[in-house]
């Protein structure tokens, strides 16, 4: 996918006062790119992420995943490419709570082939060694003792990391293991926008933007 | 990874809000069902009550109307009596006879051949229905130095083509003799005394109790000896017709009819007896027959009271069950409301996960819409099943078990499971699930934290 934001404005009302968090910023990433976005909290990168990947309308400017304009579809419409299309890699795991390990990977597949949605969260499960633990449940365990939380955790970034076979994900993470499985999946053509703190993380951007008056220079 | 599937899992893991949405919607179910077998127990219970009470209504008054019909007649009878008491009814006498002397001295002296009484009971005369021959006179009782008036009676004719009636005067046995108070006192005598009279010995068959008139010194013997002894053979004074079925002004038809086939005779209507005894008949008749209205309008009285009871009853069980079922389903829809739009704050992130991965408004609203109908079924199920046992357990005054109750409650359950409270629970859940659709699931998940 090729991603282009043109002239994007947001304004927030809050009370009385008016917040900008982003003014006419232009962005673009390529197909196969990935991209770094760095800035302190509150510079607008979040809001960016949100307009880029479908789910905050701008109220100027223009976004175009490839030649589609995704604000001019239906709202279902929109839902619907965005869940083909997109993929998100969370900062936290928002993992489903009442799910074991696999249905939280596969209930990232809705749209798909159910053959096609079991096969791949098998091949992601395995990939992070938790076949043993697929059928475990990772939000209850991460309660109760740290070890089961760092099986939880990574568990998180395994469910969200079904988008990675998808053809754009637009990312705000600080794990290190999902930064080196993103490089992993430009290499098929997948646009990647990571927005982070960490410096370290980066690294293995292509290039690396910085929010600055709501706009990434 | 299903719909079914994923609805499934969340209602394990919030198993308690969705016991609690199941246990109130449950709970207006049971209402429901108990309110419609309390009346429908109701109906069945005054119909069974009123139909008893009816039974015993018409068994009291057919019990009334076996002691009206009984006492009418003991009524009658004893009226009947009481005028035979008093005197004549109908005297049939000869022609000749003075009248004067009979008001006068109470005594006949003319006579009609004693074929005549034979002759009247033969004819099958309708207006008469006792018939006594009889020869009297005023007497010496020479042995006793006493005079007495002596009536000689054979006891009653049957006339021809009647039934046989109940004798009014029990005819007296030859050799026997029946004493009026006075004489009996003034001689001394009691019942089985052999008394000498005339030249006869007579064995004192009965005295009766004091009458206050001429019966107190009349001396009754049979009649044939009363004739020899008077020198009267084959010749009566007179006929007592009594208990004539005579009313009103129809005496004038017994005399008719009496003079028709007694030619040369005369009808005596003394004091206007006959009229007077068929007054009493006629009052002894109004009295049993207001005696039985009484009854039945006492009986149709208690029926009204008692259908009037059980409808005030009936009434307020359904004003209460008009209030308490609305009431109910009421606090059910607010509470499943309530429970529902806590779920959609509970799960603002994971709906939110699910729009940002593609889920469509109409799939996160179908998901919480079946969680509702769900709750719903299920919470009719539980509610049938608390409105059936309920009673069985003594805690509703029901008997759910009749077939009147059975075969009411069985579809209305069957109509409240599939439709009345998965749609109560389906419209109570459909404000939160919009909300969870359009509002809270289109808000970001991550922003919900930020």
């Amino acid at each position: 996918m090729h991603l282009q934001l043109t002239d994007i404005s947001k304004t927030f009302q809050r009370g009385g006062d008016s917040i900008r968090p982003v003014v006419e910023a232009s962005l673009t990433v390529a197909p196969g790119e990935l991209v770094g976005l760095q800035g302190p909290s509150g510079s607008g990168k979040s809001t960016l992420l949100l307009i880029a990947g479908g789910l905050l309308s701008p109220d100027g400017g223009s976004v175009r995943w490839d030649e589609t304009d995704p604000y001019g579809l239906s709202g279902d419409a929109r839902t619907a490419l965005r869940g083909q299309s997109i993929g998100f890699v969370f900062q936290q795991f928002y993992l489903i709570p009442y799910l074991s390990v696999r249905d939280n990977v596969l209930a990232a597949g809705v749209g798909l082939p159910i053959e096609q949605c079991r096969d791949t969260a098998d091949r992601l499960i395995e990939r992070f060694g938790l076949t043993e633990r697929r059928l475990h449940h990772p939000a209850r365990s991460a309660r109760r003792t740290p070890a089961r939380h760092s099986r939880g955790r990574c568990c998180g970034h395994l469910a969200s990391s079904w988008p990675m076979s998808r053809r754009a994900t637009w990312m705000r993470t600080t794990a290190r293991s999902s930064c080196r499985r993103l490089r992993e999946v430009t290499e098929s053509g997948t646009a990647v926008l990571l927005v982070t703190h960490d410096d370290k993380a980066v690294q293995i951007a292509d290039r690396v933007l910085r929010m600055r008056d709501g706009k990434p220079l | 990874m299903t719909l079914v599937r994923l609805i499934l899992e969340e209602i394990r893991y919030r198993r308690g809000s969705f016991l609690l949405a199941v246990t109130a919607v449950a709970v207006a179910s049971a209402v429901v069902l108990a309110s419609q077998a309390v009346l429908t127990c109701d109906r069945e219970t005054t119909e069974s009550l009123l139909a008893k009470r009816q039974t015993e209504v018409a068994e009291a008054i057919s019990k009334r109307e076996a002691v009206v019909r009984q006492a009418g007649a003991e009524l009658e009878d004893a009226i009947r009596k009481q005028m035979t008491q008093l005197g004549f009814n109908i005297l049939i006498l000869p022609a000749s006879q003075d009248l004067g002397e009979l008001h006068l001295n109470g005594t006949l002296s003319a006579t009609m051949p004693a074929a005549y009484a034979s002759r009247l009971a033969d004819s099958g005369v309708v207006t008469i229905n006792h018939l006594l021959p009889m020869v009297t006179q005023r007497v010496d009782w020479p042995e006793r130095e006493i005079e007495v008036l002596l009536v000689g009676t054979e006891g009653e004719l049957a006339i021809q083509g009647r039934d046989a009636k109940k004798p009014l005067l029990a005819a007296v046995g030859r050799g026997e003799m029946v004493l009026g108070h006075g004489i009996a006192a003034r001689l001394g005598v009691a019942v089985d005394d052999t008394v000498e009279f005339r030249g006869e010995s007579f064995r004192v068959a009965k005295i009766h109790d004091e009458r206050g008139s001429i019966d107190d010194m009349t001396v009754w013997i049979d009649l044939s000896t009363a004739q020899e002894l008077l020198g009267l053979q084959n010749l009566i004074n007179g006929l007592l017709a009594l208990e004539c079925g005579c009313e009103g002004d129809r005496i004038s038809e017994v005399r008719a009819e009496i003079q028709t086939l007694l030619p040369g005779t005369q009808v005596v209507e003394r004091y206007s007896q006959a009229l007077t005894r068929a007054e009493a008949r006629s009052q002894a008749k109004r009295t049993a027959e207001a005696a039985l209205a009484a009854e039945q309008a006492a009986g149709a009285d208690a029926l009204e009271r008692e259908a009037e009871s059980r409808a005030a009853l009936e009434q307020r069980h359904a004003e209460f069950a008009n209030r308490l079922v609305p009431l109910t389903i009421a606090i059910a829809a607010v509470t499943i409301g309530l429970l529902a739009f806590w779920n959609v704050r509970q799960r603002r992130e994971e709906i939110g996960l699910f729009r940002s991965i593609g889920y469509s408004r109409l799939r996160i609203l179908t998901i919480f819409e079946v969680k509702g109908i769900l709750i719903g079924m299920l919470g009719g199920l539980a509610g049938a099943g608390l409105a059936i046992l309920l009673p069985r357990f003594g805690l509703l005054p029901v008997d759910t078990g009749t077939p009147t109750v059975l075969g009411d409650l069985v579809p209305r359950t069957t109509t409240i499971m599939l439709v009345g409270a998965p749609l109560l629970s389906a419209v109570s859940t459909w404000l939160p699930a919009v909300w969870a659709a359009a509002g809270s699931g289109g808000y970001p998940a991550w922003r919900v934290n930020s």
